[in-house]
């Protein structure tokens, strides 16, 4: 899978909308979820959500040892993240807010840390699949931003073979972007319902045949995204 | 309007913890005494409406938007559930509260294992949103069962 640098970053952005509204996402965003281990309260932060109890310390570790504005003042929490509860210290909290909007460092790490835990393993199983296509690399990124992969249970309910198998890979993107939708659309949470302007986007662009990402803006959840 | 709804959330929930153990303190010191004033009726009901509403408005929210909207759902249906608690052990003698504490412990066990088991989307920005949801309708069900049980002992 070869993605220019516009195509790459168009991919970013439209995702960078779905989980935040925004093109350039919320590198600032704190929010705290009872999806700790057994049920905890965790904090969850970032542009694409890393939390206290998953990844947070290596984020932070990558942001330290890079020197930051706030790096000195973080330094002490690495050995609180994930051992010691932080989700009422606000002083920890605003020390994330604060490097996110205040140090371009913070943002450039962020980048790197998502890029590594998320698009580069969404690429690798695109390239073992036998993906070539922008737009499937858009619609395999956004599932492992989503669903934290491909999951198996959609696989299951759809015929196509991937690429690498000798399947047609705009058949298999197709189907997996229908099969998804229809999950999302039908679910018996309606809030979960609300999810499926991220498929319906995926819809839209095959039904254009955009699959090299060159025809722009790219509308996701109402947002042009042209870059 | 999520920060305002956190806040006012956060405060709520400071506001029925301290007076729950308040309560539960007080109600292990004696079971003839009347510890809830009998015209307070706190609801969350519109609150928990309004949050609902907004969460499946038209237009679409991002991702962040909805998970934390269904922890603000969550965190209002916990409250009422604690609020239901607290009237219930009211009506108690001594050894049906023990045996509700007891109860209660086992079921809070219960509702964590079985939000954990509804997430599919594991390591996804879908995930918060699952168990969210799982733990409301667990919760909801906890709800009424204790509301029927607390209008049993009227």
């Amino acid at each position: 899978m070869k993605l220019s640098d516009q195509q790459k970053r168009l991919c970013e952005h439209v995702i960078n909308v779905f989980e935040s509204g925004s093109i350039e996402g919320n590198y600032a965003a704190i929010s705290i979820y009872a999806d700790g281990p057994h049920g905890v309260k965790q904090v969850t932060y970032g542009r694409s959500q890393t939390t206290e109890y998953g990844n947070l310390e290596e984020l932070i570790e990558m942001y330290v040892n890079s020197n930051g504005l706030y790096s000195a003042q973080l330094k002490p929490y690495l050995a609180k993240i994930g051992v010691t509860p932080l989700l009422d210290d606000a002083t920890f909290k605003q020390l994330l807010r604060d490097a996110a909007k205040k140090d371009s460092l913070m943002r450039k790490v962020q980048d790197e840390f998502f890029d590594k835990r998320y698009f580069q393993p969404a690429m690798a199983w695109a390239n073992a699949g036998g993906f070539t296509q922008p737009l499937s690399a858009l619609v395999i990124y956004d599932s492992f931003i989503h669903s934290g992969s491909i999951p198996d249970f959609l696989r299951k309910r759809f015929p196509a073979t991937l690429p690498v198998k000798n399947g047609v890979e705009k058949d298999w993107i197709k189907q997996y972007v229908d099969t998804r939708h229809e999950w999302l659309s039908q679910h018996s949470k309606k809030i979960l319902q609300g999810t499926i302007y991220r498929t319906q986007c995926f819809k839209n662009e095959i039904a254009r045949d955009n699959w090299a990402l060159a025809k722009i803006p790219i509308v996701a959840n109402g947002v042009n995204v042209i870059d | 309007m999520c920060m305002n709804l956190n806040a006012a959330n956060n405060s709520l929930r400071r506001f029925i913890l301290f007076t729950g153990v308040w309560l539960l303190v007080a109600c292990s010191q004696s079971q003839s005494e009347v510890w809830i004033p009998e015209n307070w009726h706190p609801s969350l009901e519109q609150v928990r409406e309004q949050i609902d509403s907004l969460a499946n408005q038209t237009a679409p929210a991002s991702q962040q938007q909805l998970s934390q909207s269904s922890q603000n759902m969550a965190d209002v249906a916990d409250a009422q559930l604690f609020i239901s608690y607290i009237q219930l052990m009211q009506r108690l003698d001594q050894q049906q509260r023990s045996d509700l504490f007891k109860e209660q412990q086992a079921w809070l066990e219960t509702r964590i294992q079985q939000a954990s088991a509804a997430i599919i989307s594991k390591g996804g920005s879908l995930a918060p949103l699952e168990y969210n949801d799982a733990f409301i309708e667990i919760t909801e069900a906890r709800l009424k069962d204790l509301q029927q049980r607390g209008d049993n002992h009227r």
